[in-house]
């Protein structure tokens, strides 16, 4: 009699299909997986023990390295949690800059998303028209912060500077354009036949076990469960705009790509909505100890020289209280834990991050697929390894 | 001495009788913002920050200089108090040059602290006064924009060293340190070291490092037996400054011109590290061991050839008692003669 | 955010559970006693009214002057009324805490990972290994007496020293 033998094969870490280093170790029976165990790490950098010695201004660069697809989200989360810590309120302006630079951070996210998912599952087509579509993005960040794809936009209090008319121009032009690309995208997919064959009823998973996975974002949604930190706890003035949560019915890999193709849009609902009504005002709070002077009153000002050197060098301190504060990032929800002790650093930096969550649940999913829908399904969860290490 | 009860904020305190309003915050643990107010000074009263309400006096007080008296009523901190601190920073801000980003004193400047915390906004300076920068050592240099006159400098002069070889003159904006008995100065260097702001700046260390980046060592002076405590500003291994706290030791933040100033030689090229021994009339760098029993070698020789009393043994200040006892010992017990004695001996 | 039920309902069953409570930006924070942890966490979760379905995080704190040494804090969430509750959990070093996998699925690696940065073991935890450093990594990085630049930060790396499970 035939004696059934199981393979353990090796995914990653340096699989391109893997989005980052992730290493699966999978375990397969004939082309079936029987089991997977995810490992990984190979991109801890250590971001929570090295906020732990730095001032509040100075992490804001290290959260752009977490979900680097999306970095002005993580900004946004980080600067907030601080915000809330020290008792700064935003003013108006600078809350609808965020939000403007957070959905096109979202945009470029899904983006990335798109184009390598489609390409892991064999549409090559797609990744040239979403990567020339993210170059659009990446011009506007340029234009703006001097940055591409990290541009650390935001500031405790504000954001970095006004924005110019040119700024403003550039994203109207790429909101009248970018309904049309993503019609493209769905004439490419939606109703594609190989697509909707490789991606539905895989990787289904209900509203239930969601839930117990954790899992939120796009992916919570694609299972049906209509949760969005945007409405639930409606931060940065996203009370202001009108959108929608899109959800899906069956929890599965084409389920989870219709939602984040509804999600495309809304996010240009919010910043067509955002830059129509961009109000006027100062774009920082005003509090002498927060905001960083103007650089032409230093070079006359002597207490302009001081709060400067003073923010720069040392930072504004936070009271000993612990606050958590959560954002809707590209894939999740991206909370901050954050602790102060009075002192100009923080004392503890917990970042919660959705795709760690999505990826302990991989076991899960690709349990009794085929190993070639392993990375459609690890496409559907659109994870970035940078975020899950850390 | 009597006690006195008197209420601050709200907590009754009790405090002996004749202390500062102050002091007895302080004691509390209550802490009223202070610029010239130096724990070794008596009361200057200069700087018009540590402005309290008393009830019963219409106008704030300056809490280093009025006494407690029972049954006082002390607020010392309300948005009226806190406008009049932040206006008195102004006033000495007016003044001030743009220097910040240059001065030694950055980021330890209890000016600069005060400036921040009080989040002082729209200094425009107009003062354009010469100042005269002479000063009567020439390893202080003296910046007299950056002097908020204080008067701690020239406090700690009169009252610490018993010297006043400084003083004040002028009025007002163009009020200044000056030399007025530059020869009874010893460089002791006690004005730097009670000096709030940059205005006063070492001239050896300067430029050399930032308060930020120099690692603090806490040490013991080793020029004499008594044992001063100082802090020496180290960056890459190499000492570039000294500060000295002023609340350990037997010095309290005193130092001579030697220990505070005389520190370049720990990095000096020209230090000796290994022993010399002259061979053929040149000096030869050698181990220890091969210098050490050179030296034990001629001791036995001269003292075979030509008595124990040969020898005689002069032992240094800078070694510790223990060092000087153990000298003795040797000189008595090993080598066998009275001959022996000590740099500082009066 | 109204937090009079979920006080209510938990001191009504477990009247010695509740040490400590307070509100801050109007969010509860509640500490449990050790010895009660589980059936608390089980009664948060099941007591439909109260609804918190959701492990939003599970956070370690490491403050070494305090006794116990550590701080849990589990961030629970109701998501049908946007409703955050912080249990906060103090922990003694090499204290056991029962793991919540069984109520939550997604306290696996969120445990998994207090117990590598902070080595905090977790009893009945299905896979407890290292999850964000490698297996022979020495020490827990989150620890305050980590220093930042890792212990071997002189050393330079020797593959032969790296053991492959």
């Amino acid at each position: 009699m035939s004696e059934t033998k199981t393979m353990t094969i090796n995914m990653g870490p340096h699989h391109p299909a893997t989005h980052g280093v992730l290493r699966l170790v999978l375990e397969l029976e004939g082309e079936t997986i029987v089991n997977a165990t995810p490992h990984i790490g190979q991109l801890h950098r250590g971001i929570e023990k090295l906020a732990e010695n730095m001032n509040y201004q100075q992490v804001i660069p290290l959260t752009d390295r977490l979900d680097y697809t999306a970095a002005s989200l993580n900004n946004l989360g980080y600067c907030m949690t601080v915000e809330k810590l020290m008792g700064i309120d935003v003013p108006k302006r600078a809350r609808y800059i965020r939000v403007i630079m957070s959905e096109l951070a979202r945009i470029m996210g899904h983006h990335l998303w798109l184009g390598s998912h489609a390409l892991d599952i064999g549409a090559m087509t797609v990744v040239f028209y979403a990567f020339k579509d993210r170059e659009k993005i990446m011009n506007i960040n340029e234009e703006l912060s001097g940055y591409r794809l990290t541009p650390s936009f935001l500031r405790i209090g504000g954001v970095a500077k006004d924005v110019t008319p040119d700024f403003i121009r550039s994203v109207r032009e790429f909101i009248e354009v970018f309904p049309e690309a993503l019609e493209g995208y769905h004439r490419l997919l939606t109703d594609n036949i190989i697509w909707r064959k490789r991606t539905m009823n895989i990787g289904t998973l209900s509203a239930d076990e969601a839930m117990s996975w954790g899992f939120t974002g796009p992916s919570l949604r694609g299972s049906g469960v209509a949760y969005d930190v945007r409405k639930a706890f409606p931060y940065s003035s996203y009370d202001d705009f009108d959108f929608e949560i899109p959800v899906g019915d069956n929890g599965d890999v084409y389920d989870r790509y219709l939602v984040r193709m509804e999600e495309f849009k809304q996010s240009l609902k919010i910043i067509r909505q955002a830059v129509e009504n961009l109000p006027e005002g100062p774009v920082n709070v005003d509090n002498p100890l927060v905001t960083n002077p103007a650089i032409e009153d230093v070079t006359e000002d002597i207490s302009a020289l001081i709060r400067r050197f003073k923010i720069q060098c040392e930072g504004p301190t936070a009271p000993a209280e612990e606050v958590y504060h959560a954002v809707e990032g590209s894939k999740g929800e991206l909370g901050f834990y954050l602790v102060g002790d009075g002192t100009a650093q923080p004392y503890r930096l917990k970042i919660r991050s959705p795709c760690f969550l999505l990826t302990s649940a991989l076991p899960r999913l690709i349990r009794g697929h085929m190993l070639s829908d392993v990375i459609a399904i690890i496409g559907s969860l659109d994870i970035v390894l940078g975020e899950i290490d850390r | 001495m009597e006690e006195v009860k008197l209420i601050i904020d709200g907590n009754n305190i009790t405090v002996p009788g004749g202390s500062t309003v102050l002091e007895a915050a302080r004691s509390a643990g209550i802490r009223i913002p202070t610029l010239c107010c130096h724990e070794r000074l008596e009361p200057i009263g200069s700087c018009k920050m540590c402005f309290v309400q008393i009830n019963g006096c219409a106008e704030p007080q300056q809490a280093c200089k009025t006494r407690v008296q029972d049954t006082m009523q002390v607020t010392t901190d309300s948005e009226q108090l806190f406008s009049m601190r932040r206006e008195s920073l102004r006033e000495l801000l007016l003044r001030h040059p743009l220097d910040c980003p240059v001065c030694d004193k950055a980021g330890e400047c209890l000016l600069q602290d005060l400036a921040y915390e009080f989040g002082v906004t729209d200094v425009h300076q107009h003062v354009n006064a010469t100042f005269e920068t002479f000063y009567p050592t020439s390893l202080i240099r003296y910046w007299p924009e950056r002097c908020i006159v204080c008067k701690r400098c020239v406090t700690a002069c009169a009252e610490i060293k018993q010297l006043g070889a400084i003083d004040i003159k002028g009025e007002g904006p163009t009020a200044q340190v000056y030399p007025a008995k530059p020869e009874r100065c010893e460089s002791c260097g006690e004005c730097l070291q009670v000096c709030p702001t940059g205005a006063l700046t070492e001239n050896l260390s300067r430029y050399k490092t930032r308060p930020w980046l120099s690692k603090r060592v806490m040490t013991t002076c080793t020029y004499c037996g008594c044992g001063c405590q100082m802090q020496l500003n180290v960056m890459n291994n190499r000492v570039v400054g000294m500060t000295v706290p002023n609340v350990f030791g037997v010095n309290k933040g005193s130092l001579c011109v030697k220990g505070r100033f005389g520190y370049e030689f720990i990095n000096s090229p020209e230090r000796l590290k290994k022993p010399l021994i002259r061979k053929n009339g040149t000096l030869q760098e050698t181990t220890w061991e091969e210098a050490l029993g050179l030296v034990a070698s001629q001791f036995s020789r001269i003292k075979k050839e030509y008595g124990r009393d040969s020898i005689a043994g002069i032992s240094s200040a800078r070694c510790t008692n223990e060092e000087n006892y153990l000298f003795q010992k040797f000189m008595r017990a090993v080598i066998g003669t009275n001959n022996v004695d000590h740099c500082a001996r009066l | 955010m109204d937090y009079t039920k979920t006080l209510d309902l938990l001191k009504a069953h477990f009247p010695q559970g509740l040490l400590h409570q307070s509100l801050y930006h109007s969010e509860l924070r509640i500490t449990f006693d050790s010895r009660f942890f589980t059936e608390m966490m089980q009664f948060l979760y099941d007591e439909p009214s109260l609804g918190y379905t959701f492990l939003t995080d599970i956070v370690g704190i490491d403050y070494p002057k305090r006794n116990p040494r550590f701080e849990l804090t589990y961030i629970l969430f109701n998501m049908n009324e946007a409703r955050r509750l912080y249990v906060k959990l103090p922990v003694a070093e090499g204290q056991y805490i029962p793991s919540v996998t069984g109520i939550w699925k997604a306290a696996n690696w969120m445990e998994r990972e207090v117990f590598d940065l902070f080595g905090i073991p977790f009893i009945n935890h299905p896979d407890l290994r290292r999850i964000l450093t490698w297996d022979s990594f020495e020490g827990h990085a989150l620890r305050k007496d980590y220093p930042l630049q890792g212990r071997d930060f002189e050393k330079r790396f020797d593959p032969d020293t790296i053991v492959i499970e």
